[in-house]
């Protein structure tokens, strides 16, 4: 990863977005592998500059690929087995602890999660904050109200530029009760990216991490089925990771 | 190096085009057509037909006619003709020569490169099996890049006005749509969404059931097991959606479709366009998804869009433009063609290639064009789940490595399953590779770091390679297909076509040869016929000889299994014939 990324693009740290932008394109158009057909070491420079950029205009994306490179510690010896084939039949594998950093998302463990305790809402009920504008308001009532179509398409109406998390994180429940999992789920990765100390953005996280749990469970693609006793072990196993690897994790293959 | 021309190697169309005095133009094939059906046909000669001549006998020759070849590239489909097993590479090789050949009679010179463009949805096999069938059409594929992206260069080029633009294309197979920001000469794709198999061949096939459906309703006649009724039908499933395009209503009429015990029965049956659009709700609607996960990508309302393009032969029906308007709120622009402007924009971008001296309108340098990968990459860790390595939509080139470790104790190697795709877990998506790194020295799980490095180069083509920081050992792949071919395949692929390409060659020219002396023959035995009289008879004997002899020649094979041999020896014939009846009278004979 690149260690400074204002330094890549040459503009002083409290760039504003426009200079940032302006900066990227004047080097793409000195350093872009088409203008260099015969040097292969030019789409290498591109992708550095590729990568400065985005490091620059979505930060959150990079916060803990960062964590986890300055604080990379090889975790001790825990039981773990692979389940790469699919055969061995004790492995992590119904827990996805290699989902868990990925992209950021600081995922923490709770024995509700392990265990199945956590009660899975179909509809969620989102509350008003007192500095949502009106307009987020009428969106929150339409979530209430479960018109999750509607509530989208005013999402939709909203600018980039003011696009937070709280945007993200009602896109995510809107987009959920209209049945669009996988981007509901990025986008609720994205609004705990970008505010980690939420709790209600945390939560929702928790519960499609633990829907993905029960529906790996379910599948039973990976390892035959989930005996209790097999449980016990995994969640002492998990309860393990998680006193140990309160920090940066690494990623299993 | 020669000029690059660019090309669109569509679904149902292709063109070709390629910039002539800073525009880029299209080149008519030897019809004088703008664009080339996408379809290649076997006859039972042996001979092989594309583009209109294809298509036209297609009801006829069903069997051994071939269309949306496009729909099976990167698939292992294969089809096999006269005991010869085709895949699809190789009979979009022959729709590729042909505009190749299009462009060196244009351009009065031998024509080596090419840009050629892709739905910008297609994943990383189907765009590997797009440059093969380059390769084998004798083509250096300098560049595959995205259809919208093409065709926002295309507009980008009159219109260089910092601004962020939608590109709707819905084409003959495919449905792609981009949002795209143009400025300071940079055309740069901002999210790229899609579906690769949505697209104007399944309005054909809607309407297509729905004709089957009404002739088994009225005549109770079920045509489905009928070929060539089958084929009628979809031909005029298809001219009844282009109608409805611009009239209200059509009907279609085919006279003799079927018979039953009373005799030939017709098909006679009126659409409406509001008909049309309840059969193809279903699909105006698919491209709602994209279109807002698109938008959601790229951060932007559409209400900050400074233009929607709409691209695609599909794009001109009314239904699908009204639903372009809901969608975004705007009127779509007409400002470009939307059958042309991708094979132009790959022109433009053939141009930048090749050092051309191209500028973006308003803009003072030149043109750079920065595109993203379609879809995330992954690898699967355990589990079973796919560990995202590089986002969807990024810029390409990409270079981006990540630290691994094992998983079990005393793990010796690890299997790099590399997949493509947004779900969550590695099964739902596509693999797209996968190699083993091996000897990895012996540690407790968690202990050995494994560096796993993507590298996607500016053709979106990846290369994925695995490293033990420890031991130093390295493996990569660049990512292939299972049916991807082999140096070795290509190699004899490009030696069959150049053969059929020869094989064609002499064909035409035995025609050509056949049809001139059948011409001459004629000619003198009607001269001879009138003049009889004034000849002396050693003369007309004479004639008599050089006549027999030729039209022994040309009817001794038919043409199509000349040699050249042969042809000299007829050329050498109609010399002599031409010689001994120099005395005719014939005005009518032109050699």
């Amino acid at each position: 990863m690149i260690e400074n990324p204002h330094q890549v693009l040459g503009v002083s740290q409290n760039a504003t977005q426009d200079e940032i932008k302006k900066a990227y394109r004047q080097k793409t158009k000195l350093y872009h592998p088409d203008l260099h057909p015969d040097d292969p070491g030019a789409a290498r420079k591109m992708g550095e500059i590729n990568e400065a950029y985005d490091m620059l205009m979505n930060p959150e994306k990079y916060a803990a690929r960062k964590a986890q490179q300055q604080g990379y510690r090889p975790s001790g010896g825990y039981s773990q087995q692979s389940s790469q084939t699919g055969q061995q039949g004790y492995g992590g594998g119904q827990y996805q602890y290699g989902g868990y950093g990925q992209n950021g998302t600081a995922g923490d463990f709770t024995f509700e999660d392990l265990f199945g305790f956590g009660s899975w809402q179909e509809s969620q009920r989102v509350t008003e904050l007192p500095n949502d504008t009106p307009f987020v308001r009428t969106i929150v009532q339409d979530i209430n109200y479960q018109r999750y179509q509607r509530a989208l398409q005013k999402l939709m109406q909203i600018p980039g530029a003011e696009r937070n998390s709280r945007w993200y994180y009602l896109a995510a429940v809107a987009n959920r009760g209209q049945g669009n999992t996988v981007q509901a789920y990025e986008q609720i990765q994205r609004a705990v990216q970008m505010e980690p100390g939420n709790m209600t953005y945390q939560r929702l996280l928790r519960q499609f991490q633990q829907q993905q749990q029960t529906y790996q469970r379910n599948a039973g693609n990976h390892n035959t089925g989930a005996s209790d006793m097999q449980r016990m072990c995994m969640g002492i196993c998990a309860a393990n990771m998680c006193c140990n690897l309160c920090g940066p994790f690494s990623f299993y293959i | 190096m020669s000029r690059i021309i660019g090309i669109d190697l569509g679904t149902t169309n292709s063109s070709v085009a390629v910039v002539e005095g800073g525009k880029a133009v299209i080149i008519p094939n030897e019809r004088g057509e703008r664009s080339t059906p996408s379809v290649v046909a076997f006859t039972n000669s042996g001979e092989r037909l594309t583009g209109s001549l294809a298509r036209r006998q297609a009801a006829v020759n069903s069997a051994r006619t071939i269309s949306s070849v496009k729909r099976h590239m990167g698939t292992e489909w294969k089809i096999s003709i006269d005991g010869k097993a085709y895949n699809a590479q190789e009979i979009s090789a022959m729709i590729l020569r042909d505009l190749r050949k299009s462009a060196e009679e244009y351009l009065g010179e031998p024509v080596t490169d090419a840009v050629i463009t892709v739905p910008a949805y297609f994943n990383d096999i189907q765009r590997q099996a797009t440059k093969d069938a380059g390769r084998i059409a004798g083509l250096n594929v300098q560049r595959i890049i995205n259809e919208p992206t093409s065709a926002a260069l295309a507009y980008g080029l009159d219109h260089g006005a910092a601004q962020k633009i939608m590109v709707y294309d819905l084409g003959g197979g495919t449905f792609d749509v981009s949002i795209i920001e143009i400025g300071d000469g940079v055309v740069e794709v901002l999210a790229t969404g899609g579906d690769n198999h949505l697209g104007g061949d399944d309005f054909d096939q809607a309407v297509t059931d729905y004709l089957v459906r009404e002739f088994q309703r009225t005549e109770r006649i079920d045509v489905r097991k009928d070929v060539a009724a089958m084929q009628r039908i979809r031909e005029a499933a298809e001219q009844a959606k282009k109608e409805l395009s611009v009239t209200e209503s059509t009907t279609v009429q085919l006279p003799y479709l079927s018979q039953n015990q009373n005799g030939p029965v017709h098909l006679d049956c009126t659409i409406t366009r509001a008909k049309f659009n309840e059969l193809t709700r279903e699909l105006v609607n698919r491209t709602a998804i994209p279109v807002q996960n698109a938008l959601n990508d790229a951060g932007i309302a559409a209400s900050e869009l400074g233009k929607v393009l709409l691209v695609g032969g599909s794009t001109r029906i009314p239904a699908v433009q009204q639903k372009v308007k809901e969608l975004t709120g705007k009127e779509p622009s007409h400002s470009i063609n939307p059958d042309e402007c991708v094979a132009q924009g790959a022109a433009i971008q053939g141009e930048v290639l090749s050092g051309g001296s191209l500028q973006l309108a308003g803009s003072d340098g030149g043109i750079l064009l920065l595109d993203v990968t379609p879809l995330s990459l992954s690898i699967e860790t355990v589990g079973g789940v796919a560990s995202r390595l590089v986002e969807r939509n990024s810029t390409l080139p990409v270079h981006y490595s990540q630290i691994f470790t094992t998983a079990a104790p005393f793990q010796s190697s690890v299997d790099i399953h590399v997949l493509q795709g947004e779900r969550p877990m590695a099964r739902d998506n596509k693999t797209i590779g996968r190699f083993k790194l091996k000897g990895i020295k012996k540690a407790m799980a968690g202990v050995p770091q494994i560096e796993v490095t993507f590298d996607i180069d500016t053709n979106g083509i990846l290369k994925v390679s695995a490293k033990d920081l420890d031991t130093g050992k390295e493996q990569s792949i660049t990512i292939t297909a299972n049916n991807k071919m082999s140096d070795e395949e290509i190699e004899q692929a490009i030696r069959d076509a150049e053969q059929y390409a020869a094989e064609d060659q002499i064909r035409r020219d035995a025609m050509t040869v056949c049809s001139e002396a059948q011409m001459l023959l004629t000619n003198v035995e009607q001269a001879l016929a009138a003049e009889k009289k004034q000849l002396e008879k050693a003369e007309r004997k004479q004639i008599k000889e050089e006549c027999s002899r030729l039209k022994k020649l040309i009817t001794k094979k038919t043409p199509e299994k000349m040699t050249y041999g042969e042809l000299d020896e007829i050329k050498a014939a109609m010399k002599d014939l031409e010689y001994a009846s120099a005395c005719l009278n014939m005005s009518e004979y032109r050699p």
